[in-house]
């Protein structure tokens, strides 16, 4: 096979190519997804941040085109499973996509539910602490669920496994903030509504970073083909219960993913 | 302006498109094979046969421009992409927006249509992109379309600042002469000596207030209007002196110390008006101690920066050229991250409704940042809201002369210090 005389592709080996093609797409699809729900995290903290209530309502409004790609890419992946039947690795790549489109239409709706909140934080006066400590937890935020995406571009399972540490920041962001709260209520600086809604942004940038978490689980199994779900569980009750330090969650994965492996 | 460059560029391109056709033709002709690869048609460049010098000149030409030229076949296969729209080919984050946009806007171009989009990236830094598509055509049938993504960020920053600045100056002057007008009609109507006194009072700071900003106006046109002439050599120390005894007062009414933190022990040489920087410095010193909570340190930090120690904090090209560093730490409010950018523009206002309170014209950085540049240095400014803020002034170290010229420094410098910038990293950390 020169390369001066190239063969005709035989119709098999044109139909994988386009069945090669239409991953591609979908993957990039994918990726072009979570970098619309990335950019919604600088996006809309910064409207929050500057009470510009046009912005904030152009970050709700923006959603229903998150929305639809997603409903787009689940449609696709269903199709492609019904047509192709796929196996092992690139079936696991497919029901991965379905989960992660989830994950990451989710994060962007957490998005909204800043904005909204944020209206109802309109006119209240935020300490320059508080926020500061919005804009790292968005920050934050928004790093993880870059990094997530990375680690489905790239199949990087190291990165994906590392996201479960690097949200422990998050995490701790969202304790000092919930302090904060308490204290600023301590000194009447705060009303008990704003100071609700404030909560309840943390909480939602908080659980961005969780799916950013799953986000990385799920690219753990679609490499490997094994689930660290469990694992997470068991942890996140841990620090459920707790809610004091962080459990050093990696001894504690590593010990559940050998049982994994097991089963 | 931008409209020419994209008319050229467009041209420019619709012509490789133009040349791409025809040869994908010929190709044809001897029975070439390339369809249904995928992405492959940039790759397919490299079979065709080598283009005349002529078009490996055009191809130059859009690899220079400062725009983002993608052109596509009439099947909506890219064939072209030149350099800068290269780095848009990631198909990561803010490129798999941009990603978008481009498809939208080719699909336009394929049914005749030229379609523009603007794409704004929110994710720091900020960035404002144009893209804009024409269809090219190939007779009457459309015969491609060529797409140029233009960086529009700096526009929109300068348009943002002009118009800012019109109305922050206008804001600024019309304030207080409102308040002026108000103050004076109460009096017209009042016998009270009491509340006479008390508006007449009021009336004062107003007029104050204008004086102090037309004033600040004026020494901003005046650092703006050139070179200074006042030059002599002076140690950075007496001027850090200096500005800390022109803010003793505003310190101790709020109970702030100012603390110097020296990173080096000899004499930090710079040649400079020294009325100027004292200014300069003590305007930094001011805004850390206003906006410190009371009690709090504030921290002037004095040292010397040979570019060859910390590449990371250093100038970044070339330059091995020592430096003067002076740092003003607080560990007061800070500064919104989306603000830091804009705080050296004249009249801007992080809070307009807390600079009422704190006063102060809105021009107190500008004039910072003009009397630094005037003496060939930069100010910058690191800040986490809630948490405090460092500026710090870089000025270029007069060691050039100490260095090359050994009688100049001796007789610079008393005996014993160590100005002479190789071997003294140990004492600057």
């Amino acid at each position: 096979m020169s390369e001066e005389e190239p063969i005709p592709e035989p119709p098999q080996a044109e139909h994988r190519l386009a069945y090669h093609k239409e991953m591609e797409d979908l993957t990039n699809g994918v990726i072009r997804l979570g970098a619309m729900a990335c950019e919604t995290i600088p996006w809309g903290t910064d409207a929050m941040l500057s009470g510009d209530l046009t912005e904030i309502q152009k970050v709700i409004d923006g959603d229903d085109e998150i929305d639809e790609l997603s409903y787009e890419l689940e449609e696709r992946c269903v199709s492609i499973i019904a047509r192709q039947a796929p196996m092992a690795g690139e079936l696991r790549r497919l029901v991965t996509i379905v989960k992660l489109i989830g994950e990451i239409e989710r994060s962007a709706d957490l998005m909204v539910n800043v904005c909204k909140s944020s209206r109802r934080l309109y006119g209240a006066t935020l300490s320059p602490h508080v926020r500061g400590l919005l804009a790292a937890m968005a920050k934050e935020a928004n790093k993880l669920l870059r990094l997530s995406i990375d680690a489905f571009a790239d199949g990087d399972v190291p990165l994906a496994t590392a996201l479960g540490d690097i949200d422990d920041e998050l995490d701790q962001l969202n304790r000092d903030m919930i302090e904060s709260i308490f204290e600023a209520n301590v000194g009447r600086e705060l009303d008990l509504g704003p100071a609700v809604q404030l909560a309840l942004i943390a909480r939602y940038y908080e659980r961005i970073g969780d799916h950013a978490v799953n986000i990385g689980e799920r690219v753990v199994y679609m490499v490997t083909g094994r689930l660290l779900e469990h694992a997470y569980m068991h942890r996140s009750d841990d620090t459920a219960a707790g809610d004091a330090a962080p459990t050093g969650g990696g001894p504690n994965i590593e010990s559940m993913d050998r049982d994994d492996s097991e089963e | 302006m931008a409209e020419l460059l994209i008319a050229v560029a467009a041209g420019a391109a619709g012509v490789l498109l133009g040349w791409w056709l025809g040869s994908r033709h010929g190709d044809e002709d001897k029975g070439d094979i390339r369809t249904g690869l995928p992405q492959e048609a940039i790759g397919q460049r490299a079979a065709l046969p080598e283009p005349p010098a002529e078009r490996a000149q055009i191809r130059q030409a859009l690899d220079d421009l400062r725009l983002g030229v993608v052109v596509f076949d009439a099947d909506g296969d890219e064939v072209y992409r030149n350099r800068v729209a290269r780095h848009y080919t990631t198909r990561r984050h803010g490129n798999a927006i941009v990603d978008a946009a481009l498809e939208r806007v080719v699909q336009g171009a394929m049914i005749g249509l030229s379609l523009e989009e603007a794409v704004e990236l929110h994710d720091p830094p900020a960035k404002s992109l144009l893209v804009q598509a024409s269809p090219t055509h190939d007779g009457e049938s459309v015969g491609g379309a060529v797409i140029v993504i233009e960086d529009v960020t700096e526009e929109r920053h300068l348009e943002r600042v002009r118009r800012d600045f019109v109305a922050n100056v206008s804001h600024e002057l019309r304030t207080p002469v409102g308040a002026m007008t108000v103050l004076l009609d109460a009096l017209s109507d009042s016998d009270d000596p009491e509340v006479i006194r008390r508006l007449t009072d009021r009336l004062q700071q107003e007029a104050d207030r204008l004086v102090q900003t037309i004033d600040d106006l004026l020494v901003l046109s005046r650092l703006e209007s050139g070179p200074i002439d006042a030059r002599e050599t002076t140690d950075l120390a007496s001027i850090a002196r200096m500005a800390i005894e022109r803010v003793a007062a505003a310190a101790t009414v709020r109970s702030i110390t100012v603390a110097v933190n020296r990173t080096f022990d000899g004499p930090i040489l710079i040649d400079c008006d020294r009325g100027q920087l004292v200014s300069a410095v003590a305007n930094l010193l001011e805004n850390a101690i206003k906006y410190s909570y009371e009690g709090a340190t504030v921290t002037l930090r004095l040292g010397i920066h040979d570019g060859t120690v910390d590449a990371e904090s250093g100038p970044s090209d070339g330059g091995h050229e020592p430096l003067a560093v002076l740092s003003v730490i607080d560990s007061g409010i800070g500064i919104p991250e989306r603000d830091l950018a804009r705080i050296f523009e004249r009249f801007y206002r992080v809070d307009t409704a807390r600079s009422r309170e704190t006063g102060g014209t809105g021009l107190g950085l500008s004039i910072v940042r003009h009397a630094v540049m005037n003496h060939g240095g930069t100010v910058s400014v690191d800040s986490i809201e809630g948490r405090g803020s460092t500026f710090t002034v870089s000025l270029p170290l007069l060691p050039t002369r100490l260095h090359t010229d050994r009688f100049d420094a001796d007789n610079l410098l008393s005996a014993g210090n160590g100005t002479t910038t190789s071997g003294d990293e140990g004492t600057m950390h």
